[in-house]
């Protein structure tokens, strides 16, 4: 049996391998986001355009972040190196989208209420197949 | 056939193990980490369902289904970015890196995690929805056939309450309310803004609604959500803050509610009473309509519960008085640990296809008694090693003097059989006393549970017995239904208690069980029976010989801050942490006064 109630020696997790985890998680979020894309489902296709801008910027710092260049940089400035990236990207991809959808596919977080509308409550037409993660 | 179920990398990680449609364990990581709502994958959970079912090294799973779908709850998150850009970047910056470093791998991981444990994981992980995973915790080890099920919780994917349908071995969710409208997070919102931590201080906003009155129940109704007849409702989002910053609420709703939160640890002002009464009042008025409405729409008599939601006891005890459902069952690990449960059992039904028996009057859950045991012969070999001194008591007297301790109003810890599953402790992992000692709840409180004292404790009551003292007229296995003291065993008020600070009110005896009776005459019950726990049917059961009452208190073995405790070590040091006179393991019985002094950093001061 692999359980025992005595506390277990704590057996560090393999090394892993910075390369191929970068390789492995970039093409699997391009991959997620053709397939959500092909999808053509209006709000997946809006998270997957954000999503492959994320990856985008991804792709640009694996090379760096491969290099070692963030990891010899000073704590606070990789910090602060995140943070521009991370605030250029919401600025560039975010806000002009969040423009373009909010007066379509974000009707759930519009202000204010519907007076006319009778119940909140949305029939589920359809169910989610297990076999997938979205 | 072996279905594992996960919930993990939220809060309250979980495992548990379905063989053959039967729940062979399940357990919280926070258990065995003892890291508090610990959300990181849950190897020690998977590995003790998997030792409890007997699955060896390298050996195969048939099916591994997790609670819920993390791409679909990504794409709300971008969703709400979207929508709210670009006021969102604080919480932007704080949720990215992590979705990008571990959330969006959930499939590698939990392969990954398992490979380290040595199971070998089946080609497909399954994935439910969240609301999915929830509904099946409450209608699958339900004791019906069928019967309608209503899911409510923070949030899920995009789903924050759904309606479904459970009739033999389907499932089908009919209708839901989609994030950010969801009645977790306005009580979320409430917990936050009366300076309780959100996840867990939800407890405590409850527990001090009877203290207040619903001032502000009619403010929340008009300007915080546009409610329906039928239960549906939109939150006005321009009161919150949880969309577009790390805060739940914002500058608006301190100005609604006059002044900014209460902060954590300050005073407890008529405010935040009267706050989490109107709070309460509100919950309650929604769960009322959405009964009202589900049993209209689907005609079922039976009513299944899941979610946060369900957690709320004062809400679950008055949709019983109503009526509206003849019968009313409540998943006990109602939280994001019972997800683990539900994606297994529905993973096993609707998945995998497999036909769904209800066998009599009794649900699946085994009285919640899922989580590891030890034997006495493991017990004793630890007090030994240990060197602790005990005395081993034979099976004849073991309940006899237990229930003597409690009558000479001391505080005995039990640790013994198996763990329960989900938040409450049932008698296996509690700390029990003497409900007729006016002391004893603010003794427990100060010196045991090191809390704030407002909160009641929770009576352990012989079910023969409960209509004695409680208005309830059906069993409450698992601490979920709150319901009146009967009143002929109350104390009159004295007139003045609104007055009066929380600490000196709750001074005042209001019963013969005043321990256990909140300051509106109501308690938090559970029901026990010789079948489904007989060690803890046995004390009580000794304890009425002893006085003639049939109830204790019951609180969870722990204290503040810490999970409930798992192993007899993690029983032996809130022992000794704590101010508890006794405590049991297994048949082994340890006092207080014969123990070695206790060395530990982190031991509490105790407050007189």
């Amino acid at each position: 049996l692999i359980w025992n109630w005595h506390p277990a020696p704590v057996t560090p997790a393999p090394a892993r391998s910075p390369r191929r985890q970068l390789v492995r998680e970039v093409a699997t979020a391009l991959a997620v986001s053709a397939v959500t894309w092909l999808l053509g489902w209006h709000r997946m296709s809006v998270a997957a355009l954000v999503m492959s801008g994320v990856m985008l910027a991804g792709l640009v710092f694996a090379p760096v972040q491969l290099h070692g260049l963030l990891r010899s940089l000073p704590r606070v400035v990789g910090k602060v190196a995140t943070v521009t990236v991370l605030s250029t990207l919401y600025v560039l991809v975010f806000w002009p989208l969040g423009l373009i959808v909010r007066g379509g596919a974000s009707a759930r977080f519009r202000r204010g209420y519907s007076a006319s509308a009778e119940t909140y409550w949305k029939t589920r037409t359809s169910e989610s197949s297990p076999e997938r993660p979205f | 056939m072996r279905v594992l179920g996960i919930s993990c990398f939220y809060h309250d990680a979980a495992a548990c193990l379905v063989e053959d449609g039967r729940i062979v364990a399940a357990a919280e990581e926070e258990r065995f980490t003892r890291k508090k709502h610990d959300a990181s994958f849950p190897s020690n959970a998977v590995r003790y369902c998997l030792a409890e079912g007997g699955v060896g090294k390298g050996e195969r799973i048939d099916a591994v289904a997790f609670y819920d779908k993390p791409l679909l709850k990504f794409h709300r998150i971008l969703e709400t970015y979207l929508a709210i850009a670009p006021r969102g970047l604080r919480s932007f910056l704080h949720a990215m890196p992590l979705w990008a470093r571990e959330k969006l791998w959930t499939e590698p991981a939990i392969r990954e995690s398992l490979e380290q444990i040595g199971v070998v994981a089946p080609e497909k992980i399954h994935f439910l929805e969240h609301h999915q995973s929830h509904a099946a915790s409450a209608f699958y080890p339900s004791p019906f056939q069928d019967a309608a099920v209503l899911t409510l919780d923070g949030v899920g994917e995009w789903a924050t309450a759904t309606v479904g349908l459970g009739e033999g071995a389907s499932l089908k969710l009919l209708k839901e309310l989609d994030f950010p409208h969801s009645l977790g997070l306005l009580y979320s919102a409430f917990t936050y803004f009366t300076g309780f931590r959100v996840n867990s201080g939800e407890y405590k906003l409850m527990g001090l609604a009877p203290y207040g009155e619903g001032k502000y129940t009619q403010v929340i109704l008009d300007k915080l959500l546009d409610l329906k007849p039928d239960g549906s409702f939109r939150l006005n989002i321009e009161y919150f803050g949880f969309l577009d910053d790390l805060r739940m609420t914002n500058e608006k709703f301190a100005a609604l509610f006059g002044g900014p939160a209460r902060q954590g640890e300050s005073e407890i002002t008529q405010r935040e009473r009267d706050l989490a009464k109107s709070v309460q009042e509100v919950t309650e008025e929604i769960v009322l309509r959405m009964a009202r409405n589900v049993r209209t729409e689907t005609g079922q008599k039976n009513l299944c519960l899941a979610g946060g939601v369900a957690l709320n006891c004062v809400a679950n005890g008055r949709l019983l008085r109503e009526g509206i459902f003849e019968n009313l069952w409540i998943q006990p690990a109602s939280g994001d640990s019972g997800g683990a449960l539900g994606a297994a059992l529905a993973a096993w039904h609707s998945v995998l296809k497999q036909p769904r028996q209800v066998s009599g009057p009794r649900d699946a859950m085994q009285s919640a008694l899922l989580g590891p045991e030890f034997s006495d012969e493991q017990v004793k070999e630890f007090l030994l090693e240990k060197g602790y001194p005990f005395e081993e008591l034979d099976a004849d007297v073991w309940a006899p003097k237990v229930a003597q301790l409690i009558a000479d109003e001391k505080v005995v810890a039990l640790c013994q059989g198996r763990m329960e599953f989900g938040p409450r402790a049932l008698g296996n992992r509690s700390i029990i006393a003497d409900a007729r000692s006016p002391r004893m709840q603010l003794v427990m409180n100060q010196k045991i549970k090191f809390r704030e004292s407002f909160r009641p404790f929770a009576p352990a009551v012989l079910e023969e017995r409960v209509g004695d003292y409680f208005e309830l007229d059906r069993e409450s296995p698992y601490m979920l239904l709150v319901a009146p003291v009967k009143e002929e065993r109350r104390l009159p008020k004295q007139g003045d208690e609104g007055t009066l600070p929380v600490m000196e009110w709750v001074k005042r005896p209001r019963s013969d069980v005043p321990a256990i009776t909140h300051v509106d005459y109501t308690a938090r019950i559970q029901t026990v029976r010789a079948d489904s726990n007989p060690r803890f049917h046995s004390v009580l059961k000794a304890f009425e010989s002893l006085t003639g009452c049939g109830l204790v208190i019951n609180t969870s073995f722990n204290v503040r801050g810490e999970p409930i405790v798992c192993t007899p070590e993690d029983a032996y040091r809130c022992f000794m942490r704590s101010a508890i006179d006794y405590l049991v393991i297994g048949r082994f019985l340890l006092d207080r006064r014969g123990q070695p002094v206790w060395q530990d950093a982190e031991q509490h001061t105790f407050i007189d």
